[in-house]
């Protein structure tokens, strides 16, 4: 063996430095041993007691314990939201109701103090220094921002707790064979945790409805009881003005003749006499209106506060679905998981150049409305699914893209709103005649009414219904009936009726879109009109089928929800 | 071959058990940080002797005795520097790696340090033979070092290329959003630890966006992983030190 360098052996053989060299040893081996120990007791302690973190999440550590499948994990988080939904919003309308009822409450004194000689010359005198607004919120709506806000926080920890319930009752079942608690494996432990974590950032109503709960939005209900309040109070003054002025001059003439006793004082005991006259016939014409009005009035606030609260319930609603929905989208963002091999694999690769397919069929049933049809968007979205289901190498990077492009097709892709009906045509050459028109049209379960017309011997009647109707939508579901009446008017003479129910199956409704640009369609659907004795007697037909000549018209001016960009499109395929 | 065989086992047991009591640890509170102490202590008293006796003979060599520089140069500040140096940047990545590490790349990395302090003891016992020390240990600690290190980081990068699960949203993760999913991955519980560790899992996640974003170039993809892959080195190297320490202390008990 080779000896150490001269200057090396000085430094290192000193006794001194053995002992100490010694004991460092024995320090050495010592801390090995107190830390196995340590380990292993907080090993025990991670296993055999949940431990909370400062989020008050559980954490388990158990490194061997099973990780739960994907698919499984994807199952309870998604149905947790969706269970938690069904919990909760039931409740909404009842809290608001709760948060509503000092409002209720607050609208007979109200109408006690509109319906006095007082209330009127301050609801007057407000009208007019124009805070009817500001007043009509303190007295109806006080404190009712805040109960609203209490609603928000309230519905928000509904949620969360019935989402944690759900969650926990889910992980249960899946152990309660072996009853051995909850032996999760950290990975799957990680997402359960990301998730109730979330639970808490996402989306919260109580700051997402903060427009709905704010004292700023029933300022504008405040403002639109008091336009129509203020209408009422100055219709019902100038009404009062014409009779009150007479009654002032006749109780200030008769009042100078009676206070004639008064000597020098007539003139003053003449003006009090003239204004006890006025709030007299002041107080009994109140009394009159509220006699015949308070009820109206009364039944008007209530509607008003009514329409106000189904407003707030309905968007309380929306806010707490969108919450759910955040949920979803965060659970099954955290699920996709993705290496770096399969990042750069030639299948991912493969797999960008099919779902660069994906976005070009995508892109044309966003352009085209006519390719939307059921079975279209069905057959595509199972190709979505067999994508999803993959569990090769690439398959996880495309999943946050194919579950966008899903989502989008099944909120809008369906989705077509009748937006104007237009009746027009002939009527047989024996019953032609310079008439007014009436038209009626029921589609599904829905009646729409058509604007009155005059028809003539020389051109064709032509009906058409209100523009940009609201929520007529067409079932796909099942092929769409149409049932059409028109009402000839003959002044003395007997009505005549007209009509037809025609029915369209989706691939005709498909095909008789044109192909224009835009979201907006026309479509056009002739038919043979017959004169009818009732409605009920309106023999449906396939319009496709009707071999008799037509003489009438039926058009559809129809828009399908616009599919929305993906948002989200993966580096791959940005080019 | 026993020698070597005992100290490789404590210096595994040593950095295994540290490691494993702060990531165990620190899911329950900070303090957990007192266990990486002796590990920083031992670091730095191990690397000591590694540092400064090379540098003491190669002076001894070059300098004359006579000269005044001899106090100067005495290469303690260049010592204490490097270890300091050595030590923060070793336990700061070990503490960051070992609370992310999954089972399999643990398994790896404490195989790692078992090598690592085998091969060191032993090719010192090889290299004792030929060179006078401090030489025979420098060239034991170098040699220790590359022979494990480079083979083993191959196979880090390789699993982290080919088995690492990397969360799904950083596909379409924007620069800011990346690097919260990187700091989200730390307990809620903030303080300064968290603080410092979050630099590190920001630069993780940064890296990870930029691979993503150009995963078409799939050199970078190999690039992060040999990144990752890197700390092999720095716990070979820890391993060296504290085989070497154990080495210096398991003499027989002084007469």
């Amino acid at each position: 063996m080779s000896e150490p360098t001269e200057n090396f052996k000085k430094k290192n053989i000193t006794p001194m430095a053995s002992t100490v060299r010694y004991t460092v040893g024995h320090l050495f081996w010592g801390t090995i041993i107190v830390f196995a120990i340590a380990s292993l007791a907080l090993t025990v302690l991670a296993v055999m007691q949940p431990v909370k973190d400062d989020t008050g999440s559980e954490e388990l550590t158990n490194n061997s314990d099973p990780e739960l499948p994907t698919t499984f994990l994807e199952k309870i988080l998604l149905g947790a939201s969706k269970e938690a939904l069904d919990v909760v919003l039931p409740d909404i309308e009842k809290l608001v109701e709760e948060a509503y009822k000092p409002v209720d409450d607050a609208i007979a004194p109200y109408a006690d103090f509109h319906y006095s000689v007082p209330g009127q010359y301050i609801e007057l005198t407000q009208a007019a220094r124009g805070i009817m607004a500001d007043r009509i919120h303190d007295r109806l709506f006080d404190g009712l921002s805040e109960r609203l806000n209490d609603v928000a926080s309230n519905v928000d920890e509904k949620f969360e707790t019935a989402f944690e319930a759900a969650l926990d009752a889910q992980i249960a079942e899946l152990f309660e064979a072996d009853q051995e608690g909850l032996p999760i494996g950290p990975l799957s432990d990680m997402v359960i945790t990301d998730t109730r974590e979330r639970l808490m950032l996402t989306a919260p109503i109580a700051t997402t409805a903060v427009a709905v709960t704010a004292g700023a939005s029933l300022k504008i209900a405040s403002k639109t009881i008091a336009s129509k309040l203020g209408l009422k109070v100055a219709a019902k003054v100038a009404a009062k003005q014409a009779t009150k002025g007479g009654g002032a001059l006749v109780g200030a003439g008769s009042g100078a003749a009676l206070c004639s006793w008064a000597g020098p004082g007539a003139a003053v005991c003449a003006v009090v006499g003239a204004a006890a006259v006025w709030f007299t016939v002041d107080a009994a014409a109140i009394q009159l209106d509220e006699q015949m009005t308070r009820d109206e009035f009364e039944k008007d606030l209530n509607e008003l506060v009514d329409d106000d609260k189904d407003f707030r319930t309905q968007k309380l609603k929306e806010a707490l679905k969108k919450r759910a929905v955040a949920m979803d989208e965060g659970a099954k963002k955290a699920l996709a998981e993705f290496t770096l091999k399969q990042l750069s694999d030639p299948e991912t690769v493969a797999l960008c150049q099919q779902s660069n397919a994906l976005l070009t069929g995508y892109g044309v049933f966003q352009d085209d409305l006519r390719t939307r049809t059921s079975s279209a968007i069905e057959e595509y979205r199972r190709t979505l699914e067999e994508l999803r289901n993959r569990k090769d190498s690439a398959a996880t990077i495309l999943a946050p893209l194919v579950m966008e492009i899903d989502k989008n097709l099944e909120m809008h892709g369906y989705g077509i709103e009748i937006k104007q009906i237009q009746l027009s045509g002939n009527f047989p050459s024996d019953y032609l005649g310079y008439r007014d028109l009436d038209g009626r049209l029921t589609l599904g379960d829905q009646t729409v009414t058509l604007e009155r017309n005059t028809s003539t011997v020389e051109v064709e009647f032509s009906l058409q219904s209100p523009t940009n109707l609201k929520n007529l939508k067409i079932n796909r579901k099942e092929p769409i009936t149409i049932h059409m009446a028109l009402i000839q008017d003959r002044r003395i003479f007997r009505d005549r009726m007209f009509g037809r129910s025609i029915l369209i199956k989706e691939d005709e409704f498909f095909d008789a879109i044109p192909n224009t640009a835009g979201p907006q369609k026309t479509l056009n659907f002739p038919f043979n009109l017959a004169l009818y004795e009732s409605r009920d007697d309106f023999q449906v037909i396939d319009w496709r089928e009707t071999s008799a000549r037509r003489n009438a018209n039926l058009r559809l001016d129809i828009s399908g929800s616009s599919l929305p960009d993906i948002e989200k499109i993966p580096s791959c395929f940005e080019d | 071959m026993l020698s070597s065989f005992i100290k490789a086992v404590g210096s595994t047991a040593f950095l295994g058990l540290s490691l494993y009591l702060w990531r165990v640890g620190y899911h329950f509170s900070d303090w957990a940080i007192l266990a990486l102490l002796p590990m920083a202590v031992l670091l730095f008293f191990g690397s000591w002797p590694l540092i400064i006796d090379p540098w003491k003979e190669r002076l001894h060599l070059a300098l004359l005795p006579q000269s005044p520089l001899s106090r100067l140069l005495s290469g303690k500040f260049r010592t204490a520097f490097l270890a300091m140096t050595f030590v923060f940047v070793s336990v700061a990545l070990l503490a960051w790696q070992c609370l992310t590490a999954s089972p399999l790349q643990a398994t790896i990395l404490l195989m790692l340090v078992f090598t690592a302090g085998f091969s060191f003891s032993w090719s010192q016992d090889f290299l004792v033979r030929h060179f006078r020390q401090p030489f025979a240990r420098y060239w034991a600690t170098s040699l220790g070092t590359w022979l494990v290190a480079a083979p083993f980081t191959l196979i880090i990068a390789w699993i982290t290329w080919s088995s690492e699960s990397q969360p799904g949203e950083m596909l379409t993760a924007t620069f800011q959003e990346a690097l919260k999913i990187g700091i989200d991955q730390l307990p809620a519980r903030r303080g300064l630890i968290a603080e410092l560790l979050s630099w590190l899992y920001a630069y993780d996640a940064a890296k990870l966006w930029l691979v993503i974003q150009y995963k078409e170039y799939r050199m970078l993809a190999v690039f992060f992983s040999l990144d990752a892959a890197l700390l092999g080195f720095v716990l070979a190297r820890a391993s060296i030190i504290i085989t070497n320490f154990i080495g210096m202390h398991m003499n027989k008990r002084p007469k």
